[in-house]
């Protein structure tokens, strides 16, 4: 008692140096709690997002790799060797043997490139099977939409004629701008009705190309066993459509990436402006809103080049009455029909998607189509046909572009698309060539996949380097049936390369161990691969975490050493200054021990008040931030929050962590100068001249 | 050879609380040894009120030290109410301290964060012998005996130098020490002041019997010593007040 006593006197006497001290202890607590609290909860959100996602707990990937496995890499980094998995069957069979781990599942990530296609693709394409179908009225209403687009572009390269040097454009695009030229001529469209075809495929090959708007979009994918896949990862969810057969080819679009990349953009715009509202946002108040909206009525235009006679009509109706218009001119209609606001925005919506959407080509893939997925490599492109079946989601991860930037696709596509090449395959495709008669296959697809139906099965089912180089989108489609008809074997799918493969554990499997036990079986049946953590997996995304708590870390480290430092400082002060008082409290008979706890409890008593303090203050902190949560704030937080909100848990461990470590550096600051105090003997407190 | 010489006989038959026999005590100051105690023997018999006086440098403070068992001595014997303090360990000699010995000193010495109450409570919370009730008894009864008991609750700085040196004299004397010792207690006080303080030291050592050694080179302060050892240059001389 009489300790405390005279440890709170002494802090009370020296009132500014004891808040400075308590200050900076009452900080460095708070910051230990709130920290530990956040990035305990940051690495499970995290390790929740990346885990549930693709990566699975752990990842297997060829020792062989040249370059380090990253599930995250961006673009510039994708021409990484991560080398193959040619033994998939028996590394499933293995690993799935070892105790804790539950699923292995096949994957080949890599990027494809999908031309997402014009109007005018489509409209030329939507002729073409009028008119063999023999629909002549039909494909005449598509024929004068053809028409105008075509007198539109013509008029847009012309005004850009205008704007660039007109020499350096007409010799680099001089054939372009004659084809162009010839739609000028009556002559030519009136073609149409003797030679719809010639006239059609005029259009097709010189024209089309010329007409804005085509994207080149690269898609990120997962090539896998797609049933597995979705029984593994338990965020995955058919948004739309529906899934891939088991066995079959398919691919499934990221429902964000679908709606970000292959949906109208003023549709997806006007979904935009409504998210944000729906978040809350006030429309006066969110700059991206009226930035969306001023692109949609400068853009209003590129609707109206969709409509064909009908359909602009039907909008030009629905819109003159709801904006109480006698305007006819249909992009004017639309400029002030875009141009929304806080007001109006709500109505606009609802009536954009009545009115509008049904009259234009809402996505530019719809789910039913083929899609004709590019890839480059090895020296060839490869274009691959594949049926989108629908898309899906990563509960609560649908709004993050690290999440949403994988598409699903089956292997067999996968193994088509990235086309890998061994001394044995490089073989075998000598072999087929020299079968058909020619150096390169690239005009015979027929011969190659009209004649015959079992070499296409044989081929497409193990040799899938037969596709090398071919353009299917016309040509193959007998093929492109072919193959979506088919429902491939477990073995089919296990038997081929595939790139890495994701270990998902048993709920409650211990994660070091089960680590341990993979690698160990790894060794012992001498499989061959990288084994690493979803953490190392992960990259960037994985060492954010790391870099974040390294970064606290130091910055309690320097707050805690600064205090140290200080506490030290002023208690060797104290220390000295009370010579005489601790010597006097020896010679009246206190012990050693007295004097050492004497010190010691001064420092003792500000750790508890001020690291007291900070504890609660920090507690009071994350159960709030537990409480409200903290909203994410871009695509990365949406992320490692594991969904739009972020609530820490207080743990009792968090606490512990705080008032050790304010243990430490109490006793750390006083342990010397307690000693030193030891020293002082009763003589001190002799004053007397001798 | 010094030799203590006393003439009262009444003291003479009392028994001897401080024995010194044959004590030599050195310091070491850089690579040479200075003595301070030259060969010191004397009894101080129970109840006596004497003054130890000599120069600055005499060695009055270290033959007080080896007496207060604050110093041990480097060779001869040193015994305080019977009990030798030669080969004592520090915590002997400090538990010594505690319960026999009651320091006075020349700068007052309280503990300034502490009450007069507290400082005077000090000592015996350090024996843990007392409950929180018998304590405050003692403190109280100590404290009117120094003529504090309105003061109690005063911090050090609230208290005039007079006042701290009661408060050090009460400090000295709650736990009924054999032996109280006073280094220059009035040095740092007024000569009117000073006065005060031996006064109060002798009325208790009147009243209660409590032996009291006190360090001074203050002539008014010798002449009121019961009996006066002189030092000089560590030996004892004799001049009788």
């Amino acid at each position: 008692m009489i300790l405390v006593r005279i440890a709170l006197r002494n802090l009370w006497l020296h009132k500014f140096k004891t808040l400075v001290v308590g200050g900076i202890l009452l900080l460095g607590t708070a910051l230990v709690v709130v920290g530990n609290a956040v990035l305990d909860r940051l690495d499970e959100t995290t390790a929740i997002a990346v885990v549930n996602s693709v990566s699975g707990h752990a990842q297997l990937y060829s020792a062989d790799a040249k370059d380090e496995f990253e599930i995250f890499k961006g673009f510039d980094s994708s021409t990484r060797d991560v080398g193959t998995i040619q033994n998939f069957r028996q590394v499933r069979e293995t690993i799935e043997a070892v105790p804790g781990v539950r699923t292995v599942v096949p994957m080949g990530m890599d990027y494809a490139v999908v031309f997402s296609g014009n109007i005018l693709d489509v409209k030329l394409s939507t002729l073409r099977e009028y008119l063999d179908a023999g629909k002549r009225e039909e494909a005449d209403v598509v024929f004068r939409h053809v028409r105008r687009i075509v007198d539109v572009l013509r008029e847009q390269m012309s005004n850009l004629h205008e704007l660039a040097d007109m020499k350096k454009v007409m010799e680099r695009g001089k054939e372009n701008f004659e084809a162009l030229e010839n739609t000028k001529d009556a002559g030519f469209w009136e073609g149409y009705a003797d030679k719809p075809y010639d006239v059609l495929e005029f259009l097709e090959n010189k024209i089309a190309k010329l007409a804005l708007g085509e994207d080149l979009i690269w898609l990120r994918y997962i090539g896998t066993n797609t049933e597995t896949f979705e029984k593994t990862f338990d965020r995955f969810e058919i948004v739309e459509g529906e899934r891939i057969p088991p066995g079959r080819r398919g691919f499934l679009f990221n429902k964000l990436t679908y709606e970000r990349h292959f949906k109208n953009k003023t549709a997806w715009r006007m979904d935009m402006i409504k998210e944000r509202l729906d978040n809350g946002d006030l429309y006066e108040e969110c700059e991206d809103c009226s930035t969306w909206a001023g692109q949609n009525v400068r853009q209003s235009a590129s609707l109206v080049y969709q409509m064909d006679e009908v359909a602009s009509a039907a909008v030009r109706k629905g819109l003159q009455a709801h904006l109480k218009s006698d305007e006819s001119d249909l992009v004017k209609l639309l400029e002030v029909f875009l141009d929304v606001d806080a007001g109006n925005f709500a109505e606009r919506y609802t009536l954009f998607y009545d009115v509008i959407s049904k009259h234009i080509m809402l996505y530019t893939v719809n789910i039913g189509d083929t899609l004709v997925l590019t890839a480059f490599g090895g020296g060839y492109q490869r274009k691959v046909p594949v049926k989108v079946y629908g898309t899906f989601r990563f509960k609560s991860l649908d709004r993050s572009p690290i999440a949403g930037g994988f598409n699903v696709m089956d292997l067999m596509t996968f193994r088509d698309l990235y086309g890998y090449m061994t001394k044995e395959k490089l073989a075998e495709i000598e072999a087929i060539r020299k079968e058909i008669g020619g150096g390169e296959i690239t005009d015979d697809e027929d011969d190659l996949f009209g004649g015959d139906e079992d070499l296409v099965d044989a081929e497409a089912a193990t040799s899938f380097e037969a596709t090398e180089g071919l353009d299917m989108t016309a040509g193959g489609e007998r093929y492109t049936n072919e193959i979506h008809q088919r429902v491939y074997t477990l073995d089919e799918i296990e038997d081929g390369v595939v790139l890495n493969a994701a270990v998902m554990f048993e709920d409650g499997a211990d994660f070091d161990d089960t680590m341990e036990a993979i690698r160990a079986a790894n060794d012992e049946h001498k499989l061959g691969m990288n084994v690493i953590t979803w953490r190392t997996a992960a990259g960037m995304v994985g060492k954010f975490i790391d870099v974040i708590r390294a970064v606290l870390y130091g910055a309690v480290f320097v707050i805690f050493i600064v205090a140290l430092v200080i506490i030290n400082n002023s208690m060797m002060m104290s220390t000295m200054e009370r010579t005489v008082e601790i010597g006097t409290m020896r010679a009246i008979g206190a012990q050693r021990g007295f004097v050492r706890s004497m010190i010691l409890l001064e420092t003792g008593v500000l750790a508890v008040i001020f690291g007291g303090g900070g504890a609660l203050l920090g507690s009071v902190a994350v159960l709030i931030m537990q409480n409200v949560g903290v909203p994410a704030w871009n695509d990365i937080t949406y992320f490692i929050f594991a969904g739009p909100r972020f609530q820490p848990t207080l743990l009792p461990s968090h606490l512990i962590v705080a008032v050790t470590a304010i243990a430490l550096v109490g006793f750390g600051s006083t342990f010397y100068p307690a000693m030193l105090a030891t020293r002082v003997t009763p003589r001190e407190a002799m004053a007397a001249e001798d | 050879m010094a030799v203590s010489v006393d003439p009262q006989a009444e003291v003479e038959a009392a028994p001897v609380t401080v024995a010194l026999k044959d004590v030599v005590k050195s310091y070491p100051l850089g690579k040479i040894t200075v003595p301070a105690v030259r060969g010191v023997t004397l009894n101080i018999h129970k109840g006596e009120f004497s003054a130890i006086a000599g120069p600055s440098g005499s060695g009055k403070t270290t033959l007080l030290n080896l007496i207060g068992c604050v110093d041990t001595a480097d060779s001869g014997t040193v015994s305080v109410d019977g009990q030798i303090t030669n080969n004592l360990k520090e915590k002997q000699l400090t538990r010594l301290r505690l319960f026999k010995i009651g320091f006075i000193f020349q700068t007052f010495n309280l503990i300034s964060v502490l009450t007069a109450f507290h400082n005077v409570e000090f000592p015996l919370l350090l024996q843990k012998k007392f409950s929180k009730d018998e304590r405050k008894k003692l403190v109280d009864e100590v404290m009117a005996k120094v003529g504090l008991a309105e003061h109690a609750h005063h911090r050090p700085n609230e208290l005039s130098g007079g006042q701290r040196q009661r408060v050090a004299v009460a400090r000295a004397l709650v736990t009924r020490p054999a032996l109280v010792l006073a280094d220059e207690p009035t040095a740092n006080l007024d000569s009117e002041t000073g006065s005060q303080i031996i006064d109060l030291m002798h009325q208790i050592n009147q009243d209660d019997g409590t032996t009291f050694i006190f360090s001074t080179h203050d002539q008014k302060v010798i002449e009121r010593a019961d009996r006066v050892v002189w030092l000089t240059d560590g030996r004892i001389g004799e001049r009788h007040a």
